[in-house]
C-alpha cells in the first residue's frame, strides 16, 4: 500500500475514532495495523470518486472488524452516545444553515442560532430509542438513519416548543434569554442611553424572570405564539427603560424591582429583526466568541478553549493566554512542535549536570501541566464573564 | 475546496462539528495539501494534550477492568485476602474468661476484664498508653 493511501486510510479511520471513540471502546487497539490488515481493498479503483472510495474502503473495515455487534454491545456507552450526539447536532446545524427561518427562530431564538433545529437530550433520547436500537452494519447506516430520523422530526413544531416553555424546560428557555440579551442591550442602549453593563444586566435578568412566570403561569392570552412571547418581553424591556429614563431625568435612584408591568402586550413589528437591536459588536451576538458554547459541556468547553488558543486571532486569544504566554510556550513546543521535556530543557538551559535536568525536566513538566489547568479555569471565567 | 482551511474550520473538523459531507471535503484536501494536513495534525496535538491525564486510561486495562471475569477474581482475591488476615492474627491460645456469653474478640486498649458485665456497656472505657502497654493483652471466648 502506498504512503498516500494509507495516509488518507488513516485519516478516515483517525475522524472515525475522534468521532465514536471506536479504540476506547474496544474496536481495534491498533490502528495502523487496522490500516495494513485492509490490504488489497484499500487501493482505489479507476472510475471512483474520493468520496465512493472512502464509503467502500470504511464499509469493507467495519465488516472485517465486526462492527455490528460491537454496535449492539457499546450503543448505550457514553462515548459512542458523544458520538452519535454530535452527529445529529452537526446534520441539525446544517439543516438550519439551509432552511427558511422558522416563525420560532425569527422571534425566541438568539441570532445566528436556532430552537427549530436544536437537539434537546430528551429528543436525542427518543431518535435513539426509536431509530438507532436496531442491528447497524457500520457508521454509513448510522449516518443515514439520522438524515431520516432528523427529516421526521425537525423542525420542531411551534406549538411543541411553546409546550416545552410552558412546563418552563430550562433547554428551551435558556435560548430565548440568550434572544433577550442583545435586545435588552440595544433598547438600553436607545431608549435610556444606557450601555453600563450592570444596569442592562438588571434589565435582562427582570424581563427574564418575568417573561418566564408570565409564560409558565400561562398568562399570556392561549394558545400562545412565540410572537406573543417577544412581544411581551419588548414591553417588559421597554417599561423598564422608560423608569430608568425618568429615574436619571430626576436625578433619583431608582430600583427597577418597582416597577409593575401590566400583563397585555402589544405587537409591533418594528421591534422585530432590527439591526440595531442585534449588533454584531456586542460580544454576546459574536459567533465565534462563547454564543454556541455548551457551557454544562466538559468537553465543549475544552474544544472552544483549544480554538481560543491555536488561533492566535481569536478574539479571546490575548485574555486567555495573558501573564502565562512562557508558560504557553512550553506547552505549545512539547504538544504541537513535539519536543520532549529533555530537550526543552537542553534548548533553554544547555546540558546540565544529571541532577540538575532531572530537576529541570521536573520544574518543566510541573509548569506545562499547572499551566493547562490554569488555562481551563480561566477559559470558563472568561465565558461566564462574555455571556453575563 | 482549493484555499488552506483556516482555524475555525480545522477545529469544527477535529471536534465533530461538520456532517460526513463535510468532512469527506477536508479529508479530499488534505489529501493533497501538505500544509493544511500539518495544520490538522498540530491541532489534534494541542487538543490531544489539553485532554484531562485522567481520561488517559489505557483502553486495554479498562477493558479487562470492566469485564467480569476480572470483577469476580478481584472479590476472590479480597475475601480470600481478609480471611487469611483473620487467621494470621487470631491468638493460637485464647484465656478463658468465665461468666461471659458473648464470642466477641475485644479490643486491647478498651477491654477491662474487672468492669465488663455482659449484656451491658462498659463503666469506663478510657485507658491510658502506658496503661494499655503496661498490660497483658486479654480476650474473652464464650465459656464451654
Amino acid at each position: 500500500m502506498s504512503e498516500k493511501i494509507s495516509g488518507d486510510i488513516l485519516e478516515w479511520l483517525t475522524k472515525e475514532d475522534e468521532r465514536f471513540s471506536l479504540r476506547k471502546l474496544g474496536l481495534y487497539t491498533d490502528i495502523n495495523k487496522a490500516v495494513e490488515d485492509l490490504g488489497s481493498s484499500a487501493y482505489r479503483e479507476a472510475d471512483e470518486s474520493y468520496s465512493e472510495w472512502k464509503q467502500r474502503v470504511l464499509a469493507h473495515f467495519y465488516e472485517q472488524t465486526g462492527f455490528s455487534s460491537f454496535y449492539s454491545q457499546n450503543r448505550g456507552e457514553k462515548l459512542f452516545k458523544r458520538g452519535i450526539r454530535s452527529l445529529l447536532k452537526a446534520k441539525l446545524s446544517d439543516m438550519f444553515h439551509h432552511s427558511e427561518q422558522t416563525d420560532t427562530d425569527k422571534y425566541i431564538a438568539p441570532d445566528h442560532d436556532t430552537i427549530s433545529y436544536s437537539l434537546s437530550e430528551e429528543n436525542f433520547e427518543r431518535i435513539s430509542e426509536e431509530h438507532l436500537s436496531g442491528e447497524i452494519q457500520d457508521t454509513l447506516e448510522i449516518s443515514s438513519i439520522c438524515n431520516s430520523a432528523l427529516k421526521q422530526n425537525y423542525p420542531l413544531a411551534e406549538e411543541y416548543v411553546i409546550d416545552h416553555l410552558q412546563t418552563n424546560d430550562s433547554f428551551y428557555w435558556e435560548k430565548v434569554y440568550l434572544r433577550l440579551k442583545p435586545m435588552v442591550e440595544g433598547f438600553s442602549y436607545q431608549m435610556s442611553g444606557s450601555n453600563a453593563q450592570d444596569q442592562t444586566y438588571d434589565i435582562w435578568s427582570d424581563t427574564c424572570m418575568i417573561i418566564n412566570t408570565a409564560v409558565t403561569e400561562k398568562r399570556l392570552s392561549q394558545p400562545c405564539h412565540a410572537k406573543d412571547i417577544i412581544s411581551y418581553a419588548v414591553g417588559i424591556i421597554k417599561n423598564k427603560n422608560r423608569e430608568l429614563l425618568k429615574g436619571i431625568k430626576k436625578g433619583r435612584n431608582i430600583s427597577l424591582d418597582q416597577v409593575s408591568y401590566k400583563v397585555e402586550y402589544s405587537p409591533d413589528e418594528n421591534f422585530f429583526n432590527r439591526e440595531e437591536a442585534a449588533p454584531q459588536n456586542f460580544s454576546s451576538q459574536n459567533p465565534t466568541v462563547t454564543n454556541y458554547i455548551d457551557i454544562t459541556d466538559e468537553v465543549d468547553i475544552r474544544n472552544h478553549m483549544v480554538l481560543a488558543l491555536y488561533n492566535e486571532k481569536h478574539p479571546l486569544h490575548q485574555a486567555l493566554i495573558s501573564g502565562y504566554e512562557e508558560a504557553v510556550g512550553l506547552l505549545f513546543e512539547h504538544y504541537i512542535d513535539g519536543v520532549s521535556y529533555d530537550d526543552i530543557v537542553i534548548k533553554r538551559m544547555g546540558h546540565l549536570p544529571e541532577k540538575e535536568m532531572i530537576k529541570n525536566v521536573a520544574r518543566v513538566r510541573q509548569e506545562v501541566k499547572r499551566v493547562k489547568e490554569r488555562l481551563i479555569k480561566r477559559f470558563i471565567k472568561l465565558i461566564k464573564n462574555d455571556r453575563r | 475546496m482549493s484555499r488552506h482551511l483556516d482555524s475555525h474550520t480545522i477545529f469544527r473538523y477535529v471536534s465533530n462539528r461538520m456532517t460526513p459531507q463535510d468532512e469527506t471535503s477536508v479529508q479530499e484536501h488534505i489529501s493533497e495539501c501538505s500544509k493544511c494536513r500539518a495544520a490538522v495534525e498540530k491541532y489534534r496535538a494541542l487538543a490531544a494534550g489539553l485532554e484531562p491525564d485522567a481520561s488517559r486510561v489505557q483502553p486495554r486495562f479498562r477493558l479487562i477492568c470492566k469485564s467480569t471475569l476480572f470483577r469476580v477474581a478481584a472479590s476472590l482475591i479480597i475475601v480470600g485476602g481478609i480471611t487469611f488476615t483473620i487467621i494470621n492474627t487470631r491468638p493460637k491460645s485464647l484465656p478463658i474468661q468465665s461468666g461471659h456469653d458473648s464470642g466477641a474478640i475485644l479490643s486491647t486498649d478498651t477491654y477491662q476484664p474487672e468492669t465488663y458485665q455482659p449484656g451491658t456497656q462498659k463503666a469506663d472505657t478510657t485507658s491510658t498508653e502506658s496503661d494499655t502497654l503496661a498490660t497483658a493483652p486479654v480476650y474473652y471466648t464464650p465459656e464451654k
